[in-house]
């Protein structure tokens, strides 16, 4: 009994071992994407990391409505990257630049239905703000509907995990 | 660098009969040089567009280097760019001629002697190396056009390290955030300092306009921290 017992225990031990294993490989694939179903106001965000290309980030408006949103804005990545470290520490990116004089010649309509995918830089500095415990990250933006132009609605993604093992290649 | 650890090299040859007369010397001191790396950060609130508002962080870092000879202080910035378009002939013509030679530093290294003030000029140097691992920053070369890739601001500038391959104006005042400088517009750790490009604001509001004796007071922090003296001993001047 005693050596059937001690025989299932080292069994687990060695599928957790193996298991663990398996699940480090996996965070080597490169790219991860994350999508939040924003039930409230119905417009996503989802955040692809892709480290050998750069970080895209999609804005999906399932409203029955346009949306307004500043290509500018949405481009910097100081500006629509959050990080926090594994005790939700806020570890702030590099500041952004001054608002150009024109800022809003850079509003562009969404359609209902429609998506809008924009790549940003700020690969390495993501990747130089990995700690040895992993970041989250996620994406934060602000929208306007068309009948209401002056008011800006905030949306996130969800946080998004990753470590260093995602910058092997 | 206390003056007692000062290099002094004399080499005499008297001949037969000559009389050795007392002669001036230099003193020899070499340069000093340390390696700065400062944790800086900011909060930006009140921006007329939310997307400003938040806290940013950064690290200031390059070597400093105080030439007693020559009578410079230099900042001195390794930066490496991957992007083969990246004007860095440009960039560094840009930074530096907004930067160097625009302030000098009065130091009183002795502070029992008050009167003896020595006056340095401040420089940049940017120094383009060929790896990331030897550099104080990797810098993104972003492409020109607002639209672009997505990529947008004056000439794609998108941050302190992110520069448009077009840009030569904004990107003095990202540099300006290496040195130490925060954002000077919006309302930045609850001083107001209203909305960017501003007449008369400066290179951190306005990037048109040139450095104020503000923006070298990081380089006055270093300095002093450096030579192992106090802040009150240095005093950032015009040239």
């Amino acid at each position: 009994m005693l050596i059937k017992k001690v025989t299932y225990f080292i069994l687990i031990i060695f599928f957790m071992i193996t298991g663990c294993k398996k699940n480090i490989k996996t965070k080597e694939i490169t790219k991860k994407i994350i999508e939040l179903p924003m039930e409230i106001n119905k417009v996503n965000t989802q955040l692809s990391i892709t480290f050998n290309k750069g970080i895209f980030i999609v804005i999906e408006n399932k409203l029955d409505k346009p949306i307004i949103i500043n290509r500018f804005v949405w481009s910097i990545p100081s500006l629509v990257l959050e990080i926090q470290d594994t005790n939700d520490n806020l570890i702030g990116m590099s500041p952004p630049p001054i608002p150009p004089v024109n800022l809003k010649d850079y509003e562009i309509l969404i359609k209902e239905g429609e998506n809008l995918e924009i790549p940003i830089g700020g690969i390495n500095e993501i990747a130089d703000k990995i700690t040895d415990e992993g970041i989250k990250i996620r994406v934060k933006g602000f929208y306007k509907i068309t009948e209401g132009k002056d008011k800006e609605v905030k949306v996130f993604s969800k946080w998004f995990f990753i470590d260093k093992t995602i910058l092997v290649e | 660098m206390s003056k007692s650890e000062y290099t002094l090299v004399v080499e005499v040859e008297p001949h037969y009969g000559a009389t050795i007369e007392p002669v001036a010397l230099d003193l020899i001191r070499p340069n000093k040089q340390c390696e700065v790396n400062l944790s800086v950060s900011q909060t930006i609130t009140e921006s007329p567009g939310p997307a400003w508002n938040g806290t940013f962080a950064w690290s200031s870092k390059y070597t400093l280097i105080i030439n007693f000879k020559d009578k410079t202080i230099t900042a001195k910035f390794k930066l490496y760019v991957s992007n083969p378009d990246a004007k860095k002939t440009k960039w560094k013509s840009a930074i530096e001629n907004k930067w160097s030679n625009k302030r000098q530093m009065e130091i009183v290294e002795d502070n029992s002697k008050p009167n003896e003030k020595e006056i340095y000029k401040i420089k940049v140097e940017i120094e383009w190396v060929d790896s990331s691992l030897t550099a104080h920053y990797t810098i993104r070369a972003n492409a020109s056009k607002a639209t672009e890739g997505g990529r947008a601001g004056v000439g794609g500038t998108t941050n302190m390290i992110g520069w448009g391959i077009g840009d030569t104006v904004d990107v003095p005042h990202e540099f300006g955030h290496m040195l130490g400088n925060k954002d000077e517009y919006f309302t930045v750790n609850g001083q107001r300092f209203g909305n960017g490009r501003q007449t008369n604001q400066g290179v951190m509001n306005n990037p048109s306009e040139n450095p104020h004796i503000r923006h070298f007071m990081p380089v006055k922090k270093q300095v002093a921290m450096c030579l192992g003296i106090t802040e009150q001993q240095c005093k950032i001047i015009n040239t």
